[in-house]
């Protein structure tokens, strides 16, 4: 038996790995991240539901869906809708510290989900990275704080005016979507309004709306 | 903040690189119900220098060249350079109104004013030229930066400009504009 010195966990270390996981799983598969934010904003919801608004095919919403009852953020309910089973999913959220700290949530999910359909999201990570988005998001949110212009923005990440401007428009139509199903994000009031018409050119709908 | 109900529409309309970043190409329903719109009533359209130079180093997010498009079209017109010594009747000069617009930015930003950009600023400026150098009676912004607005908005209300130097949402515009 080794005398090394047990390192004893916190008895909730086990989750909090396991939450870590499935960000990190959700944030490297960006159609999967979508399907979640779909079924998470619109909760309970049928897998047709999902797919038919997301355009995915049958068996890959199945199989999204198979995965994030895997990862336990989402669960088949013993309830119907046209005779299909109505799906939830729940939030994970949890933050990584460095030199700062990064509050990663649904909306952040969202937003890495968007970028398989969004093509200035697309352009935005082919020129500047994945990563670069986190921060992106971060500024979007000081934006619809009403503490930051987009000009100030650009300033902010050192990008040009017109990528701050097209980055925040359309974070901030996801945001808008997200943001009720964020507790990162509960603490916060937004002093912009997203008008309706700019969600609607968003990735993420309310089927309810 | 800007106009909910933008009516009488404005015969001049100054247009923020936000703006032609959201109203798209010549594919998309909001450019076409636009520009339709802005040729049937006779609309003039400006670019101040600011814009120009973003439109310069936009880098694939719009689709349209605004800018080229101003060389071949008579109403489309690029602003070479905003004049701060003009004024209309007793309202503030337009460097005024662009050097007030910039310290509420800066405060606001809470940044260096040397090192803010002047783009937003130069929007309102460029709006009292305008109703000093040609017929409009008034003058839109059209624009997409809630939080830019309200520091342009700011400025010009309780000025002789206020109601003629008219900062506009685009979305709100697009719903006049189809309605």
């Amino acid at each position: 038996m080794s005398n090394a010195p047990t390192t004893i966990q916190p008895p909730d270390a086990g989750h909090t790995a396991h939450r870590f996981f499935v960000i990190q799983e959700l944030l490297g598969a960006p159609d999967l991240a979508r399907f979640y934010t779909d079924l998470l904003i619109n909760s309970p919801s049928t897998v047709t539901a999902v797919r038919e608004r997301q355009g995915f095919s049958k068996s890959t919403a199945y199989k999204y869906a198979n995965t994030l009852a895997e990862l336990g953020v989402a669960e088949e309910l013993d309830e119907y809708e046209d005779g299909s089973s109505l799906w939830r999913a729940d939030p994970v959220s949890g933050d990584w510290t460095a030199q700062i700290t990064l509050e990663l949530g649904p909306a952040i999910i969202a937003v890495y989900g968007g970028t398989s359909v969004d093509d200035d999201l697309e352009l935005f990570i082919d020129r500047h990275g994945k990563a670069a988005l986190a921060p992106a998001v971060m500024a979007t949110l000081t934006y619809l704080q009403g503490e930051t212009t987009r000009r100030g923005v650009a300033d902010e990440l050192g990008i040009p005016a017109v990528e701050a401007i097209t980055v925040t428009q359309a974070v901030e139509r996801i945001i808008a979507v997200v943001k009720s199903h964020d507790p990162t994000l509960s603490g916060l009031t937004f002093e912009v309004d997203v008008h309706d018409r700019a969600i609607e050119q968003g990735p993420y709908q309310r089927a309810d709306e | 903040m800007s106009e909910a109900h933008p009516s009488p529409f404005p015969t001049a309309l100054i247009l923020d690189t936000s703006f032609l970043r959201t109203i798209g190409g010549t594919g998309s329903t909001s450019y076409q119900t636009f520009i339709q719109y802005v040729r049937e009533r006779e609309i003039d359209l400006y670019l101040t220098p600011g814009v120009i130079e973003e439109l310069a180093e936009q880098r694939g997010y719009i689709s349209i060249d605004w800018v080229d498009r101003a060389d071949t079209t008579a109403w489309i017109n690029l602003i070479d350079t905003v004049q701060p010594g003009v004024r209309v009747h007793d309202g503030p000069r337009a460097g005024e109104m662009m050097d007030q617009v910039h310290e509420r930015l800066a405060k606001f930003e809470q940044t260096d004013p040397n090192e803010l950009r002047k783009t937003d600023s130069e929007l309102p400026a460029a709006g009292v030229m305008l109703l000093g150098s040609t017929s409009h009676d008034s003058v839109g912004v059209l624009i997409d930066d809630r939080n830019a607005e309200r520091a342009i908005s700011g400025v010009i209300g309780n000025t002789y400009y206020e109601g003629r130097i008219r900062v506009l949402s685009i979305w709100d515009a697009i719903e006049y504009i189809e309605s």
